[in-house]
């Protein structure tokens, strides 16, 4: 895991309980007996399902309410703002829906490596001569630039809106208006034509005007001509449809009229003796039709041919653009930077809010935030190395007379590693503890695993300055002890205690790599995360709080008098040891 | 039934989503093209408009695919985001490691008991392999993700546009419908199947629809938006890859030192390489000898087609997740070798082949020859061949080559062999060749003249085509049909022709953008409390029923139905 | 936190602490007597530090920790130039260039000339072995101009990392040999992988995970980034006793460090 080991893993209960569908198909059911049967089983890390339902502790909430683990798929979120993470500029929302996911200023990622462009201004010569001065986007990673694909702005701001003017190699892109009524002109042009010929012969020379010298049209194109062919279809289909799907526009006089004539029958009768056509298939590539040309296909081969493996696109670079059609280098765009939001989110099942941010971009704090963490227990894991006692580590700190750090990434087959379980428990009640695991680790490499003290107690937390002023380097009598002849640590006794935090030992035997090798008589018989240690721990909790403990703080009248209930909670978590050596 | 005359448009083009059993009856009985019944004109006065009256529902427009999920806004022409399962898409919350630079460099171990490319699916229609909760689990997270990075809406609930392949199976929907109902809110599903979508971006109302996805290809002829035959082979995409891999190691092998493992080149580098660098010829190749070809042109062609360069180009392909890192120079010619081999097969001989992993021209050509004749005039003038494979350069030209090359060898007869009378029958196809032949050479007409008499005036009489006589009351029909009837070019059929389409996800678009309202529309309420069961039983809504549902008497609540349907999915 | 008297550390007096709220100036000469404890060491390296004073209930502040802790094998230069917020440590082998000042400066409201400041770092702020930490700087005209860095409170820069960012906000938490580099912005509440290479120009949002060569946003921190579960008793990321998390308060890990 790119989580340095030792880490901890969550699972959300959402994992098997999910039975919001009212139906399932028998095999599901069937799935879903097998499921509860193993509800009794062992949390599976192994499983591929498990990498949906584990999540840091810090991606978790907790529903109140529902006295549940929220994780990110459990909850319903909203947004709340738009913005583009490059220039932080808020989006509205109008101008969402108007021009897309994109930030529309002067945010772009490289196409290459999407690193941000940075507008560059080229240098200018002929500055003096009145040129106008260029500029260009330019890649601050790998050097790629717009002077690649012929792209050039005459200003270093409103890239975007310049950008959507340009095509490669410097065309200029009609916008959708000129499309229009460029189609218009050309359709215009080609029923002229048709109707000063005749008629009957379907002849080579409209469509030898048709193709005259004209690019093969662009997606884009292609897009809105048909759009525009079956509207009109549809528009042929109901002329007298006053609630035509299209549009619906009430305030225009025809439709006006057209409304007046559903209620005098006989206008309506005389209407109706023209016979609609019916609808039919677009008939040339002004109505979207492209008869395929092997032509660029052929010319695409050649390409490749010539320019080799450097000049196409790989399927990263091809879908990271807003057109993923394309193939060649030259055919890359600038991306503009997609949107980022602000969500705020709620329980699914009892639609409380779990988390709202503050709507101002610039803030980063919450209005509303109820986290998993301040709600079940912490739950990590060290190692205990055979050497006494801990050796704390600096990050980054490591001076040369501290001793090894033990080494997560190679914990050594066969060979008893011990482990401290740390829980600390952020409620202010203290709480039951109980772990279980599995006597051997689910998957192929199966360590032992042994809690020497499975139940235990938690004390409350109390305030912040409370901890701070217990905070007296008065080291904890530690509850159990190594055996100083055998090394081994005394079970049923805790390791050790703090205000609200307890450890206790946990004896790990890594399995045997080589074993699986040698069974199935080959060498790669191991995926890729097959030689974790990964432990699953399922946590039991019991504690006595108030009935209204999420208004304690607030209101002490209250929490004073509120009667106690027990509460329970219980979770699977997974922790990470670390790596089995392989040999 | 009267008040369905507003419908119309939309009942026209939603009948399509139907996709009943052919009735070929039907189809049959139609005078010329067979094509929707012209609109009844009936006085609106008595219809209701609340039939058509739509309160501006907002839809999203998904396309699902094995490995990939599209989704974005109706009315643009690409979709916001194309979404892969790859298994960096799979890892937990937290686990960066695909951004670790040596990442790059390491080839990831695949499961060994697993097909090629399992894990890059996701989902696949055997279902006995399948863990539908983990099917679930990804489509979820590639929801959210699309949801959260790219669709970027506010609260309003939209509706989905959900493009789908057709013969889904029902768990795999169920399950996710499951999950656009349940974890996105959505408050009704208008499913539509691919190849009427892909019909439609291509501006066709009647298509034969190839489709070379990822599993398999499937062959579906549409006739006026609805399916009407469908042919399925293996010969897809994954197959390809996995025969682009097999070249790959064995040229890594070739150049490697001995005595070094075996290369193993990851599904990743083989996927890149084909889409990067991988081609088709597109002309087929020589030993082709099996079939009779019409002896003129096919060695000028391939002589041009073999002309030797030198020397032989190559293309260099980097390997950075190789031990060691290499480069590798793979000649050219050779990049077209998996394609040839995965979706045409030239070595094997047709009695080789199983009905499931029939090469591609095999298959189109045995759909084409099943479709009744009026619709397979239709179809055969409109082979729309979309899905990932087809973007490789070169693969359409050669599909329709030997599409047409079968169809001129072969003819339109259902029967393959007669036995000792097939010396006569060959006899019969190869002047009916020359035939064709002499005629290309005169240069007279580009339209088959099997198809539309008035195009073909003067011809030298070959067996039924008899000049007809000239009438010019005929003539002036003919004429005026053409002034005032659809343009002569949307009626082509008869011929070979290939017709370029913008593909499901953009067919998906243009329905939604024009408010057509799907058969196969659930809405979230009856959903969630009868799952698919709910649908009704009937394959086959009739229009009649159709369109009383349409009418006052439920038209209150814009459009809601008395009962629902699967429709193809059925 | 004291550790356990078998711990063996550096020599004694690796970190030279400085008192908190003192400033120092290498023009206007040092005349405050609360300086002499570090005046020996001054002679070589001044440090100054300063912004506003820091409310602290001053119960939870043991002597020790009431200022900055500078690694005497840190190769700090133009310490004129650096302003620490306090409570800031400064480890082995870190590299300052406070020299890299912005060369206009900016003629203050008395007229006066003011020492620039080149690098201005908040409080409880790591900056870890081998790091590297310079202004970033544009060529115009010519000559080369720097440009002032801030880097907020809270921020952790993991060892061998080189910083050329403009601004670092608080909460940041950098990994182990990262480059970022010139005039990045990263804003509060980021996550930046080990290894991970922030081109030029980059703006980090705040809330994001980045990480690659070039750096990506390649997820969110969670809501509960920086937050110490029960009380501030959090159990990091695994060190040890350290009661402190990615993102986080780092009062705990400064005290830890001697």
């Amino acid at each position: 895991m790119a989580q340095s080991f030792p880490y901890t893993y969550y699972a959300c209960d959402c994992f098997d309980s999910n039975t919001t569908t009212s139906t399932k198909r028998a095999s599901q059911v069937v799935a879903a007996a097998a499921a509860t049967e193993d509800e009794e089983q062992t949390f599976d890390p192994q499983n591929p399902r498990s990498n949906y339902a584990l999540y840091p502790l810090e991606h978790l909430l907790y529903c109140e309410d529902c006295q549940q683990i929220r994780c990110p798929r459990c909850v319903l979120e909203e947004t709340l703002n738009w913005y583009c993470p490059s220039c932080l500029f808020e989006v509205p929302s109008s101008v969402v829906k108007s021009d897309g996911n994109r930030c529309t200023r002067n945010c772009f990622n490289c196409p290459i490596c999407i690193s941000p462009l940075v507008v560059n201004l080229l240098e200018n010569a002929d500055a003096d001569q009145g040129t106008p001065d260029r500029h260009i986007l330019i890649c601050p990673y790998c050097h790629w630039s717009t002077l690649e694909t012929g792209v050039e702005f005459e200003k270093h701001t409103g890239v975007y809106a310049q950008l959507a003017r340009i095509a490669n190699g410097g065309k200029h892109i009609p916008t959708s208006k000129e499309r229009d009524k460029e189609r218009e002109r050309r359709k215009e042009l080609e029923a002229r034509q048709r109707d000063s010929k005749n008629p009957l012969s379907p002849s080579s020379e409209t469509a030898a005007v048709e193709t005259e010298a004209r690019e093969p049209p662009s997606r884009d194109d292609l897009f809105s001509n048909l759009a525009a062919f079956y509207k009109s279809q549809l528009e042929a289909q109901t002329p007298a449809n006053p609630f035509s799907p299209g549009e619906m526009n009430f305030s225009s006089p025809s439709a006006y009229s057209r409304i007046m004539n559903l209620y005098s029958t006989n206008t309506a009768k005389k209407q109706k003796r023209v016979k609609p056509t019916p609808m039919r298939e677009a008939a040339s590539e002004l109505e979207g039709l492209v008869i395929y040309d092997p032509a660029s296909d052929s010319a695409a081969i050649e390409r490749i041919k010539r320019d080799g493996w450097n000049s196409t696109l790989s399927p990263t670079q091809k879908l990271a653009q807003t057109n993923p059609h394309l193939q060649f280098a030259d055919e890359l765009r600038p991306i503009p930077t997609l949107l980022c939001t602000k969500r705020s989110k709620r329980c699914r099942s009892c639609r409380h809010i779990l988390s709202k941010p503050e709507s101002k971009i610039t803030s980063t704090r919450y209005k509303i935030k109820l986290l998993a963490l301040n709600h079940i227990p912490r739950l990590s894991i060290r190692a205990l190395p055979p050497t006494n006692p801990p050796i704390p580590s600096i990050p980054g700190g490591s001076t040369a007379s501290q001793p090894q750090p033990f080494n997560y990434n190679t914990l050594r087959s066969g060979i008893p590693t011990h482990f401290l379980l740390h829980l600390s428990n952020p409620l202010f009640d203290p709480i039951r503890v109980t772990l279980a695991t599995s006597s051997t680790t689910p998957g192929k490499v199966q360590s032992r695993v042994t809690i020497l003290c499975p139940q235990f107690d938690v004390g409350a937390n109390t305030d912040v300055w409370d901890d701070a002023l217990s905070s007296s380097p008065a080291p904890m009598a530690r509850r159990s002890t190594i055996n100083a002849e055998t090394g081994q640590i005394e079970a049923g006794k805790i390791w050790d205690k703090g205000r609200n935090w307890t450890s206790v030992a946990i004896e790990v035997v890594p399995g045997f790599l080589a074993d699986l090798k040698n069974v199935s008589g080959e060498e790669d018989g191991l995926d890729e995360d097959d030689d974790l240690l990964e432990i699953p721990i399922f946590v039991r909790l019991e504690f006595e709080a108030d009935v209204h403990a999420e208004e304690r703080g607030l209101s002490d009248s209250r929490g004073s008098k509120a009667e106690r209930e027990s509460r329970e909670q219980a979770f699977w978590t997974v922790v990470g040891a670390g790596r089995i050596a392989g040999r | 039934m009267a008040t369905g005359s507003e419908r119309k448009p939309p009942a026209s083009l939603s009948r399509s989503t139907r996709g009943t059993t052919p009735r070929l009856a039907d189809l049959g009985e139609s005078p010329r093209t067979p094509r929707t019944p012209l609109l009844r004109s009936i006085s609106s006065t008595f219809g209701s408009p609340g039939g058509s009256f739509r309160t501006e529902d907002e839809y999203l427009v998904i396309e699902l695919g094995s490995r990939f999920v599209r989704g974005g806004f109706p009315g643009e022409s690409a979709p916001r985001c194309t979404l892969s399962f790859g298994p960096d898409e799979q890892r937990r919350v937290g686990d960066y490691r695909p951004c670790e630079p040596e990442y790059v460099h390491k080839r990831r171990k695949t499961k060994r008991a697993q097909a090629w490319a399992h894990e890059y699916e996701l989902y696949r229609t055997d279902l006995s392999r399948v863990d539908l909760g983990l099917v679930e689990d990804k489509f979820e997270r590639a929801m959210r993700e699309a949801y959260a990075k790219y669709f970027l809406l506010d609260t309003k609930p939209r509706r989905i546009l959900l493009a789908m392949p057709p013969r889904m199976p029902h768990p795999l929907m169920s399950t996710v419908l499951d999950v656009l109902f349940t974890s996105f809110q959505t408050p009704s599903i208008t499913l539509v199947s691919n190849p009427v979508l892909v019909a439609a971006a291509a501006g066709l109302r009647s298509a034969l629809v190839v489709d070379i996805g990822w599993a398999e290809t499937v062959v579906t002829a549409v006739c006026e938006y609805r399916e009407v035959l469908e042919r399925r082979s293996v010969r897809a995409g994954k197959l390809l890859s996995e025969e682009m891999a097999s070249l790959l190691n064995a040229q890594l092998d070739r150049d490697a030192a001995p005595g070094a493992t075996k290369a193993d080149v990851s599904f990743e580098e083989a996927d890149e390489v084909l889409t990067r660098v991988g081609w088709c010829k597109s002309v087929p190749r020589s030993n082709r000898r099996t079939l009779y070809f019409p002896a003129r042109e096919a060695p000028v062609l391939e002589e041009f087609e073999d002309a030797v360069e030198s020397p032989p180009p190559t293309i260099t392909i980097p390997f950075p997740k190789h031990t060691p890192p290499t480069e590798l120079s793979v000649p050219f010619a050779s990049l077209a070798k998996p394609t040839e081999n995965a979706l045409f097969a030239p070595e094997l001989t047709l009695s080789e082949f199983d009905d499931e992993d029939l090469p591609l021209h095999h298959l189109i050509y045995r759909a084409l020859v099943q479709l009744p004749i009026d619709v397979r005039r239709l179809c055969m003038a409109r082979i729309v061949i979309t899905g990932g494979v087809s973007n490789l350069p070169g693969l359409k030209a050669r599909i329709l080559k030997e599409v047409e090359a079968l169809a001129q060898t072969k003819g339109w007869d259902p029967v393959k062999s007669y036995g000792k009378a097939s010396a006569r029958r060959e006899d019969k196809l190869r002047n009916q060749c020359e035939d064709r032949e002499m005629r290309k050479q005169e240069g007279e007409d580009t339209v088959a003249p099997s198809l539309d008499p008035n195009t073909a005036p003067n011809q030298i009489p070959p067996a039924a085509f008899q000049q007809p006589e000239e009438d010019a009351i005929d003539n002036k029909f003919a004429q005026l049909a053409v002034r005032n009837g659809p343009p002569p070019a949307s009626l082509v059929g008869g011929t070979i022709r290939g017709v370029e389409t913008l593909g499901a996800w953009a067919g998906a678009s243009l329905v939604a953008q024009q408010r057509i309202k799907g058969i196969v529309e659930i809405e979230r309420d009856r959903y969630l409390r009868d799952g698919l069961q709910g649908a009704t039983r009937e394959k086959e809504v009739s229009v009649v029923a159709q369109r009383q549902s349409m009418g006052p008497g439920l038209a209150v609540k814009g459009g809601e139905r008395a009962s629902w349907t699967l429709g193809v999915w059925a | 936190m004291s550790r356990p008297a078998a711990r063996k550390v550096a020599p004694k007096g690796e970190y030279i602490e400085t008192v908190r709220n003192l400033h120092l100036d290498q023009h206007p000469k040092p005349q405050d007597s609360n300086i002499s404890k570090t005046l020996p060491f001054l002679t070589t390296f001044s440090l100054l530090l300063v912004t506003s004073p820091i409310v602290q209930p001053p119960f939870l502040i043991p002597f020790q920790d009431s200022g900055n802790k500078v690694s005497r094998r840190s190769a700090i230069t133009g310490t004129a130039n650096i302003t620490l917020g306090g409570r800031t440590v400064i480890m082995a082998d870190v590299q300052l260039r406070g020299d890299l000042h912005p060369t206009r400066s900016a003629p203050s409201q008395s007229g006066k000339d003011v020492t620039p400041t080149s690098i201005s770092i908040g409080r409880c702020t790591v900056i870890s072995t081998g790091s590297v930490v310079k202004p970033p700087s544009r060529i115009s005209r010519g000559v080369v101009h720097y440009y002032p860095m801030k880097i907020g409170d809270n921020v952790f820069v993991g060892p061998n990392s080189t910083i050329q960012a403009i601004s670092i906000s608080s909460h940041v938490h950098i990994g182990a040999n990262v480059v970022v580099g010139p005039f990045a912005i990263i804003k509060e509440n980021v996550k930046i992988l080990p290894r991970a290479v922030v081109p030029a120009n980059m703006v980090i949002a705040s809330g994001s995970v980045v990480g690659g060569q070039p750096a990506r946003v390649v997820g969110e921190v969670g809501e509960g980034w920086g937050v110490s579960g029960g009380g501030g008793l959090g159990v990091g990321a695994g060190w040890g006793e350290d009661k402190w998390v990615e993102g986080g308060d780092l009062r705990e890990l400064v005290r830890s460090i001697r």
